[in-house]
């Protein structure tokens, strides 16, 4: 009898994916503590489900590859039971067995299950099943004990941005509606106009006021849905560092801090690449091997730091090391012979500043190209997609003691809540949260720079050429956390909108991280005052 | 299989003045044209866009279309304005369907300072024709890509077919 399995791929690439991601956290723990028994068990448990469900769908080479890792566990668990002595990974000497080959082992077996079951998956190597009589596909045999707390409904995430995108047109709809309500307010209309007296606006109000509260409500719920954590991410960095650091003969220790913080899935997706780049820069260029590190009376051992936090709408994502640095002095100079500065402009560049010349194109202080970075290519592309995300990338660093990243970027990608400024004959929109205060003045007011820098915003969007007199200002911050003013004519309203990216030719326009349609239909660019000046 | 970029036989054309040039478009590629909305202008100002216009809750992006003859769109006839001065009357946006030429991620229209209309391109013995709404035909002379007629009034246009697979391969370049 053929079974059909395509109906059950889904289950088992979502299963699959939480088996695996069980044992890229367990891996790493086991390495810390060699000795614990319960973490053999439950690798264990991952390994054999995997098993189970993979040679239930026919992928008989995953199913293989998992048995081998149920064997070398078995082994181990074995010979604990037994009371033997089990060699940490990191003994030193002519002792390079026990524990860490079998680390070793489940790193690459990991990631030779991704790859088998990616391979399955797409088609290149399964073949339909010919099943026993009787015999089902049954996962409830292979599930550990505690796999499954609560009943759990899994979501198509295209189901879910077809949902977020019908709220989106719903919440356009509704800041029309109040719209037309503020216009028929002002001008008292109403059934009984002709009495004065607005029943038809004072009787929908508290329903509108309704409406707003649980759409909010519903927007944020679906938004929720969207939110993954970055563990799906740090959980595979002390795996790339190890496999970097091997290939450099260097020691580095990986810590995680702040696993949980979540962010809207296309953001997890999009900034993996980014922070795997600064991860392997830090590898590659920073710290130093274990003599160098002695010499300069650091512990031979370099140090890798990851963490997230929090803060309000925002998740904030430190990549530190203790390596050797960078020099403000270095990188000016590089500037030059390459180029991209003029002697004269280098001379008045901050450190802070000059730490950011590692982002243009083309920019590189390595000696030599490996194969790993030193092109001058990707930390480009990290400051660009972070820009392009709604986010900000900082840079701190400290010649000989190690340097910082740190990337910020807005929880949730689809809605923000942003402020509209006239400028000239024009609007835009500026995010809430990179204004630090609104101030408007009585008459005009020319630029000045004695304190806080203040830039007219037509000028810096190329709209007007003159430094003309502007009657408000928003404080904000610029590149690198700069505090500066936008000179704009009036300050508009609150709103919150969904901010669509701008397709080409327009996808790289500076300082722009998109468009939303305002209320009367007409368009506004979002101005990012951090990527622009 | 007609190939859309020509407009092929029994296709249907929209043709359009920008400036001093003529252009031509498969009809099918072509969203709707519409009344032109207040064009926003970029940060900026990059050469190859005039500015954005919002329709049905969706922003669309102005293109300057760059002719073989190296005229772009900004040198127009004057003509009669608008009540309020703010557009020719005779000005239409153009609006590009995203599904069938851009691949469904742009949103681009094209301004014109006047549509011609629709012709209804015939291939017969004698060769092809342009038949306009009201039956009105006239004999084209097919050069490459551009389309050489009269129209109803005996004026001569020369037309140039916009292949928009190349257009996308610009927009997309920039």
């Amino acid at each position: 009898m053929e079974l059909d399995l395509n109906k059950f791929r889904s289950l088992f690439i979502s299963e699959a994916e939480a088996k695996l991601e069980v044992m890229r956290k367990l891996v790493p723990e086991l390495e810390k503590e060699p000795g614990n028994i319960e973490i053999i068990h439950r690798l264990f448990r991952a390994s054999h489900s995997l098993k189970g469900m993979s040679g239930t769908m026919g992928f008989s080479d995953v199913a293989e590859l998992a048995h081998r890792v149920e064997d070398r566990l078995e082994n181990l668990r074995a010979e604990l039971q037994k009371g033997e002595q089990i060699v940490p990974p990191n003994a030193s000497g002519e002792v390079y067995g026990g524990m860490s080959r079998i680390v070793d082992f489940l790193y690459l077996s990991l990631s030779g299950l991704e790859q088998l079951i990616k391979r399955n998956i797409s088609g290149e190597a399964s073949t339909p099943v010919k099943s026993p009589e009787g015999i089902g596909v049954h996962f409830e045999d292979h599930q550990e004990p505690s796999a499954m707390l609560t009943p759990q409904v899994r979501i198509d995430p295209a189901f879910l941005d077809y949902i977020l995108g019908s709220l989106s047109e719903i919440i356009l709809i509704k800041n029309k509606w109040e719209e037309s309500l503020r216009a028929m307010k002002k001008e008292g209309g109403g059934f009984d106009a002709g009495t004065g007296e607005n029943g038809l606006i004072e009787e929908n109000e508290p329903e509108f006021r309704k409406f707003n509260r649980v759409m909010a409500g519903l927007y944020q719920g679906v938004l929720n849905l969207r939110l993954l954590p970055l563990d799906l991410i740090l959980s595979r960095v002390p795996g790339l560092v190890r496999d970097l650091s091997r290939g450099k003969g260097i020691n580095v220790e990986v810590s995680c801090r702040g696993e949980d913080v979540e962010l809207d899935r296309s953001l997890v997706e999009a900034i993996q690449d980014p922070l795997f780049h600064i991860i392997r820069n830090a590898v590659d260029h920073g710290i130093e091997t274990a003599e160098d590190r002695t010499a300069r009376g650091k512990s031979p051992t370099g140090r890798l730091q990851l963490s997230a936090e929090r803060r309000r709408d925002w998740a904030i994502i430190r990549i530190e090391d203790d390596g050797k640095g960078m020099d403000p002095v270095r990188l000016k100079e590089r500037a030059v012979e390459k180029g991209f500065l003029t002697a004269e402009k280098a001379a008045v560049l901050s450190d802070a500043e000059a730490l950011f010349l590692i982002t243009y194109p083309g920019f590189s202080t390595a000696e030599k190209v490996t194969g790993v970075s030193g092109r001058g290519v990707g930390m480009d592309l990290v400051y660009q997609t972070v820009k392009r995300l709604g986010g900000s990338l900082n840079i701190g660093s400290i010649p000989g003691k190690g340097s910082r990243f740190e990337i910020k970027l807005p929880v949730s990608a689809a809605i923000l809540k942003l402020l509209t400024v006239k400028l000239e004959n024009e609007i835009c929109a500026i995010p809430v949260n990179r204004i630090t205060k609104a101030v408007q003045f009585e008459g005009a007011i020319e630029p000045d720079d004695s304190w806080i820098p203040v830039f007219p915003l037509a000028k810096v969007l190329g709209w007007s050429e003159g430094e003309n007199g502007f009657r408000a200002a928003l404080v904000t911050e610029g590149r690198n956390e700069k505090t500066i003013a936008l000179g704009i004519n009036q300050i508009g309203n609150f709103m919150e909108a969904v901010v669509r990216p701008l397709g080409p030719p327009l996808n790289r326009l500076p300082g722009v991280i998109g468009v939303i349609i305002l209320a009367s239909g007409q368009p506004a660019f979002v101005i990012d005052p951090a990527s622009l000046i | 299989m007609e190939n859309p970029s020509t407009g092929g036989a029994n296709g249907f054309l929209l043709l359009f003045q920008v400036g001093k040039e003529s252009f031509g478009i498969p009809l099918e590629q072509v969203l709707e044209v519409i009344i032109p909305p207040r064009l926003i202008r970029i940060p900026g100002d990059p050469e190859m866009a005039e500015g954005i216009i919002g329709y049905r809750s969706e922003a669309f992006t102005v293109i300057r279309i760059q002719s073989p003859a190296g005229n772009q769109s900004g040198s127009k006839p004057k003509g009669p304005l608008s009540p309020d001065g703010k557009f020719e009357l005779e000005e239409k946006i153009i609006l590009l369907n995203p599904a069938l030429v851009l691949g469904g991620t742009m949103r681009i229209a094209l301004r014109a300072n006047r549509v011609r209309g629709v012709f209804r391109r015939k291939d017969g013995k004698a060769g092809a024709v342009l038949e306009d709404a009201r039956g009105v035909v006239t004999q084209p002379s097919i050069l490459e890509k551009s389309l050489e007629f009269k129209d109803a009034r005996g004026e001569s246009i020369v037309a140039d077919l916009l292949d928009l697979t190349e257009f996308r391969r610009k927009i997309m370049k920039n």
